[in-house]
Parts: C-alpha cells; sequence; structure tokens
C-alpha cells in the first residue's frame, strides 16, 4: 500500500509548537477547538504535516485521524508544503460564464501544473476558488492578495505570471 | 495593496452606554454629523469589490494629498459597498446643503485632481463623476447621480441600506443611522414573546435558501427549555456568484451583531455565533472590529442598557466548505468536526449545536430585523408580496451590462432586474436563460421574464431563491455545459455522507460528460434524468436534494439542446469542445500563424495558401481560431 | 398516567402499531416483523442516516413529510403514517444499492464476506440483477501490513459504522471519514497501516462492519500447510470463549456451547494435539494470584492489572506508560500455553520443539498482534506461531467437510487437557477477577471455601467494583478490585486512579465490551440481528453453565497444573516460571515518524 513518506521538516523544538499550545490554551472552552487549532497551525506553520496533527491531538485529545479528517474535509487546508504565490483563479459562475476556464487552462498551460499542484520551483500553487467575490471583474485571477480582473482575453496571462518569475530572481 | 490594509484598529475609549438616553445622546450627535458634515466628508467605497479594483491606493493617496495640502477638516472616511461594482473604485463627496458627488474609476492620479480641483477649488471635476458615461435615464435625461441611473430607481434599500454611506469601522456612525435603537427597544419595552410576535407578524421568511417563516423558527426555539441555547449568523455565504452577505458583513456589521442581540432575547439565549467565509478576509475583520467595540461601548456584554440581559458572540471561521451553508452542517463545523450535515428531525430548534436548541439565520434575514423592529411589521409587509414581504438582494452577474448587487422589493419581475436594472446582455447578444438559487436552483428562461418574483413563484418555477445569485447566460452560454457545471461544483462539494449525494451526483457528472463530449446515448437523458429524481428524493440534506436542479430545469426547458449533444453529437452554442469541428475558410491568407500554434501539428499548408485542419489529429484546443488574424478560422 | 396511555400509535403499511414515544420507525418495524432494509445503522452506534437504504413515505398529521424519510432515524408520532412497500420506496433502494454497487469491488464470491457480507443479501433480497452505472471507483488501498486487521478500501462502502464504533466504544478514533464527496476514505490519518497507528486491533471495527472493508489477517492456509507438512507437529489450543460463539457459524442460536463438537472438530481436522486455553487459564491464576499476593505482602506496585487483554496492554504500552509497572508480568493464557507446549510438553513426549507448530484459536484479532511480540519467545521459539479467530475456524471446519452438526463431543488431548470451571469464565468481563479471586482466598485461608461465586463482578457494566475481606498476615483485610472492559473505560479507571479519585489492589481489563465473548474474532452478529438480540449475555451464560458444570471450579485444584508445577516448574512464580511464563511491557509510540535519513529524495 501506499504510504506517504513523511520527512521531519519541523524540528520538535520549533519555537512555533510553542505559540500553538499558548493559542490553544487561549480558549477556556475547548469544545470544537480542533479546526481553530488547525486554522492557527496553518497559519504558523503554512501547512499541516503529520507532526503537526500529533502535536494538537496530544494538545486537544481530538484523535490523530480525526483531526486528519477535519484537514481533508476543507479545501484551505493542506498536507503539503505550499509554493510562494497562491494563485486563486475564481470559478464562480459568474466567472465561469465569462471564460473562467479558459483562464485557469491557460495558467495550467503556462506553468505546467493543474489545480491543487505547486510548481515544482515551489514558486506557484494553482487553485481553483469557489467565488471571490468579485463578480463584476469577471473572470478574475488573484496572485496572493493581488486581484487581477477582466482577464477574458487570456493571452495577458504569460506576462502576469512572467512578473512573478522575475521578481522571484 | 492587500486585504489585510484595509481595516485599522479603533482608538474609541469611549464611556460605556448603559441607558437608551446615553444611545439617544449618541445617536443625535452622530446623525448630525452624517446628515450635515460642518465640512466636507469624502468616503471611498471599500468593501472587497472595490478594495479589488484598487481602493486601498485611491484611500492611500487622498489621505497623503489630504495631509499634504493640509486639509486635515476634511473627514475622510472608508464605507461598504454600494453595489456597483463595475464603476469601483467609487468615491462620494458629501458636503451639506450641495448635492452628493459620485467620482467612478478613480485611481491615484484622479484623486490628485479631485482634491485640488474640487476639494480646495470646489469645482466638481464632471469628467471623472458619471457624466463621463454618457448614460441618459429612461426619460431621456443624462445621469449625473447613482441615484439617476435606472440601476438604483428601481430598487429599494432597506437590507444595503447603509453600505456605502456609513463607516463600518465606526460604531458611532451605525449608532448615528438608528443603529441599536431596535434593540433597546426590544430589551425596554418588549418581552420576548412581543419580539417573537412581531417578527411572525411582519411575515419575514428567511433569506438564506427555502424561505422557513423566520419568526416560526424563532418560536420553536422559544419554546424549548434548556440551561443554554445559542443563536447562529450563518454567513458561510457559498453560492458562487452571490455576494451579499459579504456585502452587509463589510458595509453594515452592526446591524448583524443587533439583529443577533434581538434574537437571542427573544429565544432566551446568550451566547451567539457566527459562522463565516474565511474567504472574506474584509468581513472578518470588519466584524471583529465591531465585536470589540459593541463591547466597548457595553451593547454586548452583560446587563445591556442596563437590563438583565446579556449576550456574548463568538466567530467561527468555514474553512473552504459550501455544506457548510447546510444549517446542520454548519453546526457540526462550529464544532470543530467535519462539516457533515445530520439528518433532520430533530431541527437545530430543540437540538442544534452541541445538542442544545439553536436557530441559525442567515446574513441577509438578520440584517432585516432591526429595521423590522423599528419600523413595526405592518410597514415590512407593505414592502414586496403578499406571502413573501420586504425585499431580496439578487447578485447580478454573468452576461449582463450592469454587474453588482441590486435590492429590489418581492415580486419585482426577472425582466425589471434583468432589463431595466441589469441593462440586459451586452454585445446585443440574446437572452436564453437566467439561474436563480446557485447549484440548488434552476434556470428561467424568457417566458418566465414577467412572473414576479418571490419565494413561492420562483419554486412554482422549478427554480429557488437560494441566497439570491442571479447569472444571466445569452446565446453564446451551453446549457448542458452549465447544468455540466453546476454538478462539477455539487460533486466537489457534496461531504460524501450520503449514498445519493456521494455517488449518485457523481454518476450524473459523468453521464453529462458523455453528453458533452458527444459519447452518450438517447437512453443515457432517462436514466439521468430518473437518478436525478431519486437524488432529490432520498439524500439526506438540502444539499443533495437541491443538488439536481441545475439538470431538472435544463432538461426540462432545453431538452433542444441535450438532444442536439446527443443525437447530432453538436454543441449548438459552440462551447462544448469536443463536440467542436475548426475550418479553415477562404478567408485564409497563408500567414502559417496557425501551423506555428498549433500543439497538434494538425494543420498544414504553404506559405501564401490556404491552410488545411487534419480532422483526425486536431484536439479542439481552440489555439489556433484565437491566433487567426484573419478570423478565417470557424467553428462549427 | 399508566403505560398504555403514554403510547403512541403508528401505521406501518396498513397496520396500526403501538409504540413507546422515544422508539424509531426502523424499531417498531423490526419487532413487529416489518424488515426495512438498512445498512450503515447500528443500534445506538451509528445513527447517521446515511446510506438512505431505510426510507419510506412518511405523513406526519396528514401531512406528507418531503422526499422520502430515512426511518432510522425518525422517531414515531402519534398518528404517523408510514409505507416501506410502495413503488417509489422500492425504486429508490434499487437505486442507492445500485449506487453503492457501482463503488464496490463485487468480487463476491471470492471475498471473506460471502455469505455474511450485509451487502450482498440486500442486494440478493431486493433482486438486483445489473448495476446500470459503470463510472470510476475509489482508489483502491489494500493494507495487509498489521498481522491482525486488513483494510480494504475497495470493499468499503463509507457507511461510518467501524469509525463510530472505535470512537463511542474504544474512544480511540483510529478510523475516521477523511477527504470530502466522491473521495471520501475511511482510514488512519495520512494512509497509513493499521500496523503503525493507534490501534489496538481489538476488532470491534470488524464486527461492525457490514462488508468485507475491514477484516482479520487470514491465516487458513498457512495452518493447512502445517498440517500437510509430515515433519512438523501442529498443536492447536482453543480460548475460552471460543465456544460460546463458534457454534453461530454453524446457524446454533448465540450463547450455544460447543466445547465437545469444536475439539471433536480439531481432532478430524488432523491436528496432532488438541488443547484447551483454558489449561493455561488455570495456569494464569496460580501465576497471578502468587503475583498479586507477592505485591501486597511486598509493598510491590499496586494496583495490579491484568494483562492478558492484548489489545488492553497495547492500549496501555501506546496512552498511559506510567502505569506499566502495574502491568502483571504474567503472559497471557495463549502465550502461556505455547510456552509450555514448547518446553514441558515436548520433554514430556519426546518433541523436538523445533519442530512443534502451535495454532491457537482465538476470540478476538489482537492476539495475532501478540502473537508476533518480538518478547514473546522463549530460546528462540515462539511461544505462538499463529493465532486464529472463531470465524476462520468455522471456515476451516467447512473446508475440512465435517458435518458439524453430526460430531461426537471429544475432550482434549492429556497432559495439558484438563481445566476448571474458573478457567472457562476467563472469556467473560469479571472471569478472571473472579478466577483469581476463588484461587486466592483459598490460598489465603488456606481452605478449600465453599463459597467462591463472586457475583458482583459479573454482568455487562463497563466498570464494576467490589470488595472481599480476605485473612492477609492473618489480618483480615479488604481487597478492593475493579473490573472494567472497553479501553475506553479502563482509560477512565486509570485517570481516576491517577488522580487519587479511586484506589484499589487489583484491577481487571479487557479491551473488548463484555470481554473476550464479544471479541473482534467471534461470529459476526448482523446490524438486524443487533437491532433484538445482545449476544454477550447470551454468549456469558454459556460459559458460567459451562464452569457450573464442572466438578473442579478452582484453577489451582487442577489436576495436570498440579502435575506441571510438581514436575517442571517447581512452584507459582518461580524461576522456571519466570523464565518462560512471565514478560515485560514498554512504551509504544505510534504515527512515528520516519527519520530524517530515510527521507532523501
Amino acid at each position: 500500500m501506499a504510504q506517504t513518506s513523511h520527512c521531519m521538516t519541523i524540528a520538535d523544538d520549533d519555537p512555533r509548537y510553542e505559540e500553538l499550545r499558548s493559542f490553544i490554551n487561549s480558549h477556556e472552552n475547548k469544545n470544537g477547538i480542533a479546526m481553530t487549532a488547525l486554522q492557527e497551525a496553518q497559519n504558523l506553520f503554512g501547512y499541516l504535516p503529520l507532526e503537526v496533527h500529533k502535536f494538537i491531538s496530544k494538545e486537544t485529545g481530538v484523535p490523530i485521524a480525526e483531526l486528519y479528517g477535519v484537514t481533508t474535509f476543507y479545501s484551505q487546508f493542506n498536507t503539503e508544503p505550499r509554493g510562494k504565490h497562491q494563485i486563486q483563479i475564481c470559478m464562480g459562475t459568474a466567472c465561469y460564464v465569462k471564460g473562467a476556464q479558459k483562464v485557469l487552462d491557460k495558467v495550467s498551460e503556462t506553468l505546467g501544473v493543474g489545480v491543487g499542484m505547486t510548481t515544482p520551483d515551489q514558486l506557484f500553487t494553482v487553485n481553483a476558488a469557489r467565488c471571490l467575490g468579485c463578480c463584476g471583474l469577471s473572470p478574475v485571477m488573484m496572485i496572493d492578495d493581488e486581484v487581477y480582473a477582466n482577464l477574458a482575453d487570456v493571452s495577458e496571462i504569460p506576462a502576469i505570471l512572467d512578473r512573478y518569475r522575475e521578481k522571484a530572481q | 495593496m492587500t486585504m489585510q490594509q484595509a481595516c485599522e484598529q479603533p482608538t474609541l475609549g469611549l464611556k460605556p452606554i448603559t441607558s437608551v438616553d446615553d444611545l439617544n445622546k449618541m445617536r443625535d450627535e452622530w446623525k448630525a454629523k452624517l446628515e450635515k458634515p460642518a465640512e466636507i466628508r469624502v468616503v471611498v467605497g471599500m468593501a472587497t469589490c472595490g478594495i479589488s479594483a484598487g481602493a486601498v491606493q485611491v484611500f492611500e493617496a487622498f489621505k497623503s494629498e489630504l495631509k499634504e495640502h493640509g486639509l486635515d477638516h476634511i473627514l475622510l472616511e472608508k464605507v461598504g459597498c454600494i453595489g456597483m461594482c463595475v464603476y469601483e473604485p467609487i468615491v462620494d463627496v458629501f458636503e451639506t446643503g450641495k448635492e452628493k458627488v459620485s467620482y467612478i474609476h478613480v485611481n491615484p492620479e484622479k484623486v490628485k485632481q479631485i482634491v485640488e480641483q474640487h476639494l480646495m477649488g470646489g469645482k466638481v471635476c464632471e469628467e471623472l463623476t458619471l457624466l463621463q458615461l454618457d448614460k441618459k435615464d429612461d426619460r431621456g435625461e443624462i445621469c449625473k447621480r447613482f441615484e439617476d441611473l435606472p440601476f438604483y430607481r428601481k430598487q429599494k434599500r432597506i437590507v444595503l441600506h447603509n453600505c456605502g454611506y456609513i463607516n463600518p469601522e465606526d460604531i458611532r456612525e451605525y449608532i448615528g443611522v438608528e443603529g441599536y435603537q431596535a434593540l433597546a427597544k426590544v430589551l425596554t419595552t418588549m418581552t420576548p414573546e412581543e419580539t417573537i410576535e412581531l417578527i411572525s407578524a411582519s411575515k419575514l421568511r428567511g433569506r438564506g435558501g427555502a424561505g422557513f417563516p423566520t419568526g416560526m423558527k424563532w418560536k420553536f426555539a422559544a419554546r424549548e427549555t434548556a440551561d443554554q441555547k445559542y443563536v447562529i449568523c450563518n454567513a458561510d455565504e457559498g453560492d458562487p456568484g452571490a455576494f451579499m452577505d459579504r456585502s452587509v458583513l463589510e458595509g453594515d456589521p452592526h446591524a448583524v451583531l443587533e439583529a443577533l442581540a434581538i434574537a437571542g432575547y427573544a429565544i432566551g439565549a446568550s451566547q451567539g455565533w457566527i459562522y463565516v467565509r474565511a474567504e472574506y478576509p474584509t468581513a472578518v475583520k470588519r466584524l471583529k472590529l465591531a465585536i470589540s467595540e459593541a463591547k466597548a461601548l457595553g451593547l454586548l456584554g452583560e446587563k445591556i442598557f442596563g437590563t438583565d440581559f446579556n449576550f456574548d458572540i463568538h466567530i467561527r471561521l468555514g474553512a473552504g466548505a459550501f455544506v457548510c451553508g447546510e444549517e446542520t452542517a454548519l453546526i457540526a463545523s462550529i464544532e470543530g468536526k467535519r462539516g457533515m450535515p445530520r439528518n433532520k428531525p430533530p431541527f437545530p430548534a430543540t437540538k442544534g449545536l452541541w445538542g442544545k436548541p439553536s436557530i441559525i439565520n442567515n446574513v441577509e434575514t438578520l440584517a432585516n430585523i432591526p429595521t423590522i423592529i423599528r419600523n413595526g411589521a405592518e410597514w415590512f409587509r407593505t414592502i414586496g408580496t403578499e406571502g413573501s414581504p420586504g425585499t431580496k438582494v439578487f447578485a447580478l452577474g454573468g452576461k449582463i451590462t450592469n454587474t453588482g448587487l441590486v435590492e429590489v422589493p418581492m415580486g419585482t419581475t426577472l425582466r425589471e432586474v434583468i432589463e431595466d436594472i441589469g441593462g440586459g446582455c451586452p454585445g446585443g447578444k440574446k437572452f436564453k436563460a437566467v439561474q436563480t438559487g446557485g447549484p440548488s436552483g434552476g434556470c428561467l428562461t424568457y417566458e418566465a421574464l414577467d412572473v414576479p418574483i418571490d419565494f413561492d413563484q420562483l419554486v412554482a418555477l422549478g427554480s429557488m431563491m437560494g441566497s439570491g445569485g442571479m447569472i444571466v447566460m445569452d446565446e453564446d452560454n451551453c446549457m448542458v455545459d452549465i447544468a455540466r457545471f453546476f454538478l462539477d461544483f455539487t460533486v466537489d462539494e457534496s461531504c460524501g455522507q450520503c449514498v445519493p449525494c456521494r455517488e449518485g451526483t457523481k454518476r450524473m457528472l459523468e453521464t453529462l460528460d458523455k453528453i458533452t463530449s458527444g459519447g452518450a446515448k438517447e437512453k443515457d437523458l432517462q436514466d439521468l434524468y430518473d437518478l436525478a429524481q431519486n437524488i432529490k428524493l432520498t439524500s439526506l440534506c438540502a444539499l443533495g436534494q437541491t443538488a439536481p436542479n441545475p439538470v431538472l430545469s435544463t432538461m426540462e426547458h432545453f431538452m433542444d439542446e441535450y438532444r442536439a449533444h446527443v443525437i447530432d453529437k453538436t454543441c449548438p452554442s459552440k462551447v462544448c469542445k469536443d463536440l467542436l469541428g475548426y475550418y479553415i475558410t477562404e478567408q485564409c491568407r497563408g500567414c502559417t500563424k496557425c501551423s506555428r500554434v498549433c500543439p497538434a501539428k494538425a494543420i498544414t499548408g504553404k506559405v501564401k495558401e490556404q491552410h488545411y485542419i487534419d480532422q483526425s489529429l486536431c484536439i479542439h484546443c481552440g489555439a489556433c481560431f484565437s491566433t487567426c488574424p484573419f478570423h478565417a478560422i470557424e467553428r462549427r | 398516567m399508566s403505560e398504555e396511555t403514554k403510547k403512541v400509535t403508528i401505521t406501518i403499511n396498513n397496520r396500526e402499531l403501538k409504540a413507546d414515544p422515544d422508539e424509531t420507525v426502523l424499531q417498531v418495524a423490526h419487532r413487529s416483523g416489518i424488515n426495512i432494509p438498512h445498512l450503515c445503522y447500528l443500534k445506538d452506534i451509528n445513527e447517521i442516516a446515511a446510506c438512505r437504504l431505510c426510507v419510506a413515505e412518511v405523513e406526519v398529521n396528514g401531512r406528507p413529510m418531503r422526499g422520502l424519510t430515512a426511518t432510522c432515524v425518525l422517531k414515531v408520532q402519534d398518528g404517523m403514517k408510514v409505507k416501506t412497500n410502495t413503488k417509489a420506496v422500492r425504486k429508490a433502494v434499487r437505486y442507492n444499492l445500485e449506487l453503492i454497487l457501482a463503488n464496490h469491488d463485487m468480487n463476491c464470491p471470492t471475498c471473506v464476506r460471502n455469505g455474511t457480507c450485509e451487502l450482498q443479501k440486500l442486494a440478493d433480497e431486493r433482486g438486483i440483477e445489473g448495476v446500470r452505472f459503470d463510472g470510476e471507483k475509489r482508489p483502491k488501498t489494500i493494507d495487509e501490513l498489521s498481522p491482525s486487521i486488513v483494510r480494504d478500501s475497495s470493499k468499503c462502502i463509507l457507511c461510518g459504522r467501524c469509525v463510530s464504533t472505535c470512537e463511542k466504544v474504544q474512544g480511540l478514533g483510529v478510523l475516521a471519514f477523511t477527504n470530502r464527496g466522491f473521495n471520501t476514505e475511511v482510514g488512519p490519518a495520512f494512509n497509513y497501516s493499521m500496523r503503525d497507528v493507534n490501534c489496538i486491533y481489538c476488532g470491534q471495527c470488524i464486527e461492525a462492519c457490514p462488508v468485507a472493508a475491514l477484516h482479520e489477517h487470514r491465516y487458513i492456509e498457512d495452518i493447512w500447510d502445517a498440517i500437510d507438512d509430515p515433519e512438523k507437529v501442529v498443536i492447536v489450543q482453543t480460548a475460552p470463549a471460543v465456544r460460546a460463539s463458534l457454534g453461530e457459524e454453524f446457524g446454533y442460536p448465540i450463547g450455544t456451547p460447543v466445547t465437545g463438537k469444536m475439539t471433536a472438530a480439531l481432532h478430524e481436522m488432523g491436528f496432532d494435539y488438541v488443547f484447551d486455553t483454558n489449561f493455561a487459564a488455570d495456569l494464569t491464576i496460580s501465576e497471578e494470584a502468587n503475583e498479586l499476593l507477592h505485591r501486597v505482602t511486598t509493598g510491590g506496585v499496586l494496583p495490579m492489572i491484568t494483562s492478558c487483554s492484548p489489545g488492553w496492554v497495547r492500549y496501555c504500552e501506546m496512552y498511559h506508560p506510567d502505569f506499566l509497572p502495574n502491568l502483571s508480568t504474567c503472559k497471557s493464557p495463549q502465550n502461556m500455553m505455547g510456552a509450555i507446549i514448547k518446553s514441558y510438553f515436548a520433554k514430556v513426549k519426546g518433541i523436538d520443539p523445533k519442530k512443534i507448530v502451535v495454532v491457537s484459536v482465538m476470540p478476538c484479532t489482537s492476539k495475532k498482534t501478540e502473537a508476533s511480540r518480538e518478547e514473546l519467545e522463549v530460546d528462540g521459539l515462539r511461544d505462538v506461531d499463529y493465532s486464529l479467530t472463531t470465524r476462520e475456524l468455522g471456515d476451516m471446519i467447512k473446508q475440512a467437510g465435517l458435518d458439524f452438526d453430526q460430531l461426537e463431543d471429544a475432550v482434549p488431548d492429556s497432559v495439558l487437557g484438563d481445566y476448571t470451571g474458573a478457567a472457562v469464565i476467563f472469556g467473560t468481563t469479571g472471569g478472571v477477577m473472579e478466577a483469581a479471586l476463588r484461587t486466592a482466598a483459598d490460598v489465603l485461608t488456606g481452605e478449600d471455601l465453599p463459597s467462591f461465586e463472586y457475583k458482583a463482578v459479573r454482568g455487562m457494566e463497563g466498570i464494576k467494583q467490589a470488595s472481599v475481606t480476605v485473612p492477609i498476615g492473618g489480618v483480615p483485610t479488604e481487597v478492593k478490585v475493579v473490573v472494567c472492559s472497553t479501553v475506553k473505560n479502563a482509560g477512565a479507571v486509570l485517570n481516576a486512579v491517577r488522580d487519587g479519585k479511586l484506589s484499589c489492589h487489583f484491577i481487571e481489563v479487557m479491551a473488548c465490551p463484555g470481554g473476550c465473548i464479544h471479541g473482534g474474532g467471534q461470529s459476526y452478529v448482523s446490524s438486524t440481528e443487533r437491532m433484538t438480540v445482545d449476544p454477550r449475555p447470551a454468549r456469558a451464560n454459556a460459559l458460567y453453565s459451562e464452569d457450573e458444570r464442572q466438578v473442579l471450579r478452582k484453577s489451582h485444584q487442577n489436576p495436570e497444573l498440579i502435575e506441571l508445577i510438581d514436575k517442571f516448574l517447581g512452584a507459582p512464580n518461580s524461576e522456571v516460571a519466570h523464565k518462560y511464563l512471565h514478560t515485560h511491557y514498554h512504551k509504544r509510540p505510534f504515527y512515528v515518524q520516519k527519520a530524517v535519513g530515510e527521507c532523501e529524495e
């Protein structure tokens, strides 16, 4: 069977664990803390590897598998490290009817990776977003916090992505 | 520009409000400030859509320009969304005794001009206002203000009333527009029973989906006895294409807090929860800020207005699961679990959050509450239809000229919304259908355009209100593809718990894939229909029960399109690429561009001679089509 | 108000039925002889209404409920009208069954659950002749790394019974729903193997599983191979609880004791020697009772806790390592038996112990992992080579072509064949405690006490407390004992002991609810049967009745045991006894990361 190998990428004495512990302990009522703790952990570590699940399990008493069930239920959680830049292509209805699929295809084609994947240089992770709430500007793509609007003409996309590549060099 | 920059921490240091008198004093002071500003008041629309269009830079530019010119007396404020996404960033200038001036498509350069010419020189920069669009209203007069536009004239703003007017990051401005008066009224002059009676009499129905009477929901929870009860605000707006809740939270967060407190008083709960999408960072920040302000003023917390009523509000963030908009899934998610719905009954009113009686109302429903309490049930019933009083906010999107948020009285026809307010399909394209209710709803066609819309009418037409997404489609949209799009969404968002939804929607999607790729047989259409009916009939929660609606309603109205895909193997709207062939016409000049971009090397031809596409090699990517400078490639 | 007026009246398929207000429609229908199909429902454990097979047309107050309603969670209401056999219902059940089957590995004839599968049974009853969907299936994961439990995702129907069982019964949460929608799976985190996670292998999940998504790691072929091998001396031992359930494999009512037939079958199948683990149970008591007395009189670590349940031992190693010194160092009866067979018995019979293959038949899946524990061997010889479940034995008897019903009762072979009534009751919660008290009381008083039934420790409650007064060093002393079953309850007891809220001398823990009689290796009891029958008291009674039929009912009175001590061990807890019969424990981490060096990419 396939058992993912998980490398120790976060040291046991990483100070962020202490931060996470005090976050969890700051909640008087531990009822329902699991998801909030995972959210905070993802803020701190950027992703949720096994060792973070183990830590939260120990602090909250929620079994590891149950935590993992929560992690894999919600699309915002990820168990693998992500790219430096998060590309969110809005696939909301308003964007879809105005050509969001083409935007997604173009981004995938340009970067050579599909939805949910990270480029080999760890620069970009491509995500399909449900609705970014900028329906008036559709179709829309967001890179980190930056919004790129009215992308019906997808030929602009490679140049946009190139700018991030240049910045990284 | 970042979303983070859009919010700032308040430094209020105000004296708590412990009586209605205190509240009235503050109201009078701030009412005057808003209505008759002693100095000029400049407001920048800073909801997500505005921010996306560059409103933060505009705000910062104003700040530095005003500082540079020593214009400290001018009041610069951020406000929520006024609903006209296409014109963002939008800046309004208020001056006592003068008409409001609205600037559109503002950027930092234009800010400089506005500050120097208008704010300092007193001369309106007309070319930066609506006038630049040269729009005429239905009487043929040029529109100068938003209010002149047909987009606004047919609207009635109750829910969105304060959005775009008050600063959502300053509780005093909310108090200045009668904020917290409704809470004061119920706490000091009404019993919980009377409060519920008033809401019941208003016939307010839940804006989040099926339109369940709000008063009845409250009554069910109120009659339960329990040591703890909860009121929950469902702000997990997940319909792709609907963003009215976000707009309310970003533009008028205190209305939601006030309503939650009123609901808490009515059912006997001292705890409120707001479950809000994490994808709405601005809304979350403003909510948190609003809660801390309300607590600081004593409008949340213990002994509110000196009464025995205590009420506290907590926020829980969603993490990207559409199903959490379903109330029992939302409860599971607040409890920190996978957002898997629970079978009803028991309903949350008897067994909800942590097993305690709970009510769940959505943002738009709650935003109606304070106004109803202040103005009375009868007033509310004068708006809208008899069965569905009040207004409804729609997020108008898709193939429509004026995309944005519109609030209209129930009973307005689709035609008024789409043609008068929305300005019809752009580019002279022919209207084909409008999808309401998101992935749970259905599509309505030309024939339905003159039906007055309310909860019951939409259901009768085979769709539903949902949260109010309204996506317009024109002749270029393939309805099978649209149905496939929604199914793809539900398959992805199904929680995976019950069999019909988890397994059935996937099989429906596979059938639709077969149809749109030309592999389906006629029998597949009947199987698809039967399967859809079964999912509707037997799914555990509303997500599954309504998931087949987009397919069933497109099958009802556009069977000819389905049959074209299945029998003729063509896509009449030329969307489904597996069914399209690309052909080079005589317009070809032999420039060779197409053969160079073709990834499948399917195009051959000599320079300056007509090229040819080998259909057996073509992968239908459309690269040649969009590259050809002579429009010599056609799809058919 | 009389009982009768509290009842409500409902109508199911035109039949008027009286019901308690807290009953569900499914329960009322079932006890009234109306079958409603169901797959995810497991009484008191899994009530999530997910399979949508128990749907019906329901009318309340004259108004039809929307769509079809799941009856497993629908509480009755006065005047409710339910229809379970309409065209719409039949069609819906068929559709949903087909949808389940479309994503199920339908190799029924080659499946371990062929014949006991609840899905197969329903498909048969509903006349499913074909499945009209042929799309994608979930990716297949078959995890066979654990010696105890195999997880096969291609069989899983995502009913969630195992998830709820692990969480509610054991409080462990080893299994969870992961991913979402069509990609939903049930398994441990990060797709880890059952071998490497916080599983105690109690197998309650297997008992709950309606299909073969979770089943024991089977060793039947290895056993046949060993039997066929003329070089091997294959010796089988059967645990006390097996006899209370094996009959169910052959259609006997739950709780029919079949000791004699079982022994006969084992002889016929070709095992060279047939023993009863009961002998080792008596031996365990002899060792354990003496260990307890030793601890009490010498100020050793107390409370002492039993160690015969391997699921419990593993739990203690994983979650409460601070209590490891409290665990009795006695091996479990399974391993004591194996160690004695390969030493004393081999010597007596003049057999080369290397040629001996010890097979145990256990009501348990955790015993398989216990048998593989590194330290459970003596002089390089494994105590136990293979451990089978009751179900595997049932299958082997069928494979051997034996008509179980016609077998004449037989008795175990000599030298290690005797056992007392005290050993038989080892198979139920409280049984080890009662057996130990019978011996301890006699040893301390130096008498053969006529009153030796300790009913306070009997019964199916999860945690039981009792105290007995016995003379220790001539002083009448109150000995406090606690008996618990399930590790969830054990955890609660340990926490109470650690916090000083509970003090006692001796704790018996069995990992399965009700003890071994309800172990994860016992015969399947379907969810439908579980609605009306609790298999535990019936199986426990089978053991108590056999106890009552025994002449000797105290472990220390077992004649062959006395001979063993006399000829081989010298005395209880002697040096020889320690070599063969005692063991040690260690802290056991789970979900252990691979070392950094192993992660080069």
